[in-house]
């Protein structure tokens, strides 16, 4: 079948690529220098614990080591290794001059789409595995801890998940390599949608605080159910919910708005998916107070991945649409 | 039998344009050649013929079967576009090699190498490769499919004059010992005219001629004329006018030029000899395939 030739020449083409090597280095880097920032981390939290008697601060399991990687850095790494390895899938042939004599065979032009992005994702689970390996060696190393079965599931679904993560940004980079001629401007589409999707969180604040106005200084806002007559003493008064004079709405009604509207808006990037998922699955949710077992973590964490899929379709549907009506 | 045949086919990028209802049969086996200036839309017909590119409307049948952009269809067909280009991270055998993976064929690709002359450079990366190395290669690429038929797009572009005639020899060598039905495409006449059963000359989106050379030539015979040079050119007019001919007589140069609608050369040389006139030159207008393409697509420019 055509998607198979298509992929495995792909992949034969990637790995022997210096440019996928210099990626593949760089990602191995990050993910053992993140760790290794995970391990400083947890040998402090330890030392904490230890001298605490093990009672207030939690003792810190080897899920800590991996959070500020998986938790942090690799939202924008992995979008970025998929991005990098997919932003000229079809504009590339293009440019070389190529596509035309690849579809002068018996080949649809789905055949090609679905064969790179396969061949992509099999990379890119490759690459995943290497880092992720070579990053638990260390920290295993290191620790001379083994990780148990539980912390292995769970590093396994976060391996699943940052694969669909890096699948979301692999189908974006399929569409634009489709929508743009050249594949510089679709790299830097990708790139700046990345960047787009990091900052989410960050801008849906500024923008919930915009729409949503409460004075935080402690002397305004009006307290209207307390009359107060001159030189009355209410310092023994119960604290009375604060209330905004535009809306009527009490200081926390509007901070829950405010919360709520951030929170939602935030759902939409796939890297705010992407986090909580792992967040999830690391078990670093601070609203919980007791850790889940691994099915509740998954229960929590689904939602996230099917939307990180939906957002997948979505892209990959997109670039079927452009390729697919294409004139050459 | 016609194993391509295109009804009315229409295409059009945005509001421009390019095939506009045109008609196009090709014969099984025979080398035809497809002689357009820049720009008339020869890559789009080939496009529409290979399936690269759908029909507003009109029909594209194929071996008697209407194309649909299917598989089979395309398995048919072989091609080398005007710019051929290869993968460059593979080498020359292995470019073929994936294409035959592509195709589902398991072509001898040392006897498709040495058919193209590229035992040598066959495991080089074609990206080193010449213009006409990269053709060379294109026409064993062409070959990997074992199609019915082939379609070569300006295939000598950008060739010196011994690539276009190694080309010539490929092409027939191929038509002849591999039994192939070949479409050339070329905006100049020269370089296909030898090799070529028949052609067929667009313009304006549409086939405007189709036939063999002598077919095409007869077509435009009748406004070549025959020059005369004579003695007494005044005479001469006045003989050929006061004569019963159906001619037009006008003067070129030291001569003149007699036009006919008929082939007229044995009366008017009779007309001559009857009246004295000392003839010094008498020469038939020869059409040629450039001046019948020149004259079918009004291109006096079109030509290099």
């Amino acid at each position: 079948m055509s998607i198979w030739d298509v992929s495995r020449k792909e992949v034969a083409d990637s790995f022997n690529s210096r440019k996928f090597l210099l990626i593949l280095g760089l990602f191995t880097l990050f993910s053992l220098g993140s760790v290794y920032m995970g391990i400083n981390s947890y040998q402090q939290e330890m030392e904490g614990f230890r001298s605490d008697g093990g009672f207030s601060p939690e003792k810190p399991t080897l899920l800590d080591v991996f959070a500020p990687m998986l938790g942090l850095n690799m939202p924008l790494a992995a979008g970025l290794l998929a991005l990098l390895l997919s932003y000229d899938f079809i504009s590339r042939e293009r440019e070389e001059g190529t596509v035309e004599l690849l579809l002068s065979y018996p080949v649809y032009r789905d055949e090609v789409i679905n064969g790179k992005y396969l061949a992509g994702i099999f990379t890119l689970a490759i690459s995943l595995l290497f880092a992720l390996g070579l990053s638990s060696g260390l920290a295993v190393y290191i620790l001379g801890v083994v990780p148990g079965i539980n912390v292995l599931i769970r590093l396994s679904f976060v391996w699943l998940g940052t694969l669909v993560y890096m699948g979301f940004f692999m189908a974006l980079g399929s569409f634009l390599s489709t929508f743009f001629r050249s594949s510089w401007r679709s790299l830097i589409a990708g790139v700046l949608i990345l960047l787009f999707s990091l900052a989410t969180p960050l801008m849906a604040n500024i923008v919930a605080g915009q729409i949503y106005q409460y004075d935080s200084s402690p002397n305004t806002g009006v307290q209207r159910d307390v009359v107060r007559e001159p030189g009355a003493e209410v310092a023994d008064q119960e604290p009375r919910p604060q209330v905004e004079e535009d809306s009527g709405m009490s200081r926390e009604e509007v901070r829950a708005l405010r919360d709520r509207f951030s929170e939602r808006v935030s759902r939409l990037s796939p890297t705010t998916s992407y986090t909580n998922y792992v967040n999830e699955m690391l078990a670093q949710n601070p609203e919980q107070e007791i850790d889940p077992t691994v099915s509740e973590s998954i229960d929590n964490a689904i939602g996230y991945i099917i939307f990180l899929l939906s957002e997948t379709f979505l892209a990959f549907t997109l670039s079927y649409a452009v390729f697919m009506r294409q004139d050459l | 039998m016609s194993v391509i045949e295109l009804k009315g086919v229409e295409k059009s990028y945005g509001s421009h344009e390019v095939l506009k209802g045109l008609d196009l049969e090709v014969s099984e086996g025979e080398i035809y050649g497809l002689l357009g200036p820049n720009g008339v839309g020869k890559t789009t017909l080939f496009q529409t013929v290979i399936g690269l590119l759908k029909e507003d409307s009109g029909q594209v049948v194929i071996d008697g079967e209407e194309h649909s952009g299917g598989k089979e269809l395309r398995r048919k067909i072989g091609y080398l576009p005007s710019d051929i280009s290869f993968y460059p991270d593979m080498t020359a055998r292995e470019n073929l090699k994936y294409f035959a993976k592509l195709a589902g064929t398991e072509p001898d690709f040392d006897e498709l190498i040495e058919l193209v002359g590229l035992e040598d450079d066959a495991d080089r990366s074609p990206a080193d490769f010449s213009t006409g190395m990269k053709k060379r290669l294109g026409i064993a690429q062409s070959l990997i499919k074992d199609p019915e038929i082939i379609i070569y797009d300006e295939p000598t572009t950008g060739l010196d004059p011994e690539g276009k005639r190694k080309f010539r020899k490929h092409a027939e060598k191929i038509n002849s010992e591999k039994d192939k039905t070949i479409i050339i495409s070329s905006h100049i006449t020269t370089e296909i005219e030898p090799l070529c059963d028949r052609f067929g000359i667009m313009k304006d989106g549409v086939i405007v001629a189709s036939g063999t050379k002598a077919e095409l030539n007869e077509e435009v015979d009748s406004d070549l004329g025959i020059e005369i040079e004579a003695a007494d050119t005044e005479k001469t007019k006045q003989v050929i006018q006061e004569s019963s001919l159906d001619a037009e007589v006008e003067e070129k140069g030291k001569g003149l030029t007699v036009k006919s609608t008929g082939d007229i050369r044995s009366e008017l040389f009779n007309v001559l000899m009857e009246n004295n006139i000392s003839v010094r030159r008498f020469e038939v207008g020869e059409a040629t395939l450039e001046t019948a393409f020149m004259r079918l697509t009004d291109n006096a420019g079109g030509q290099q």
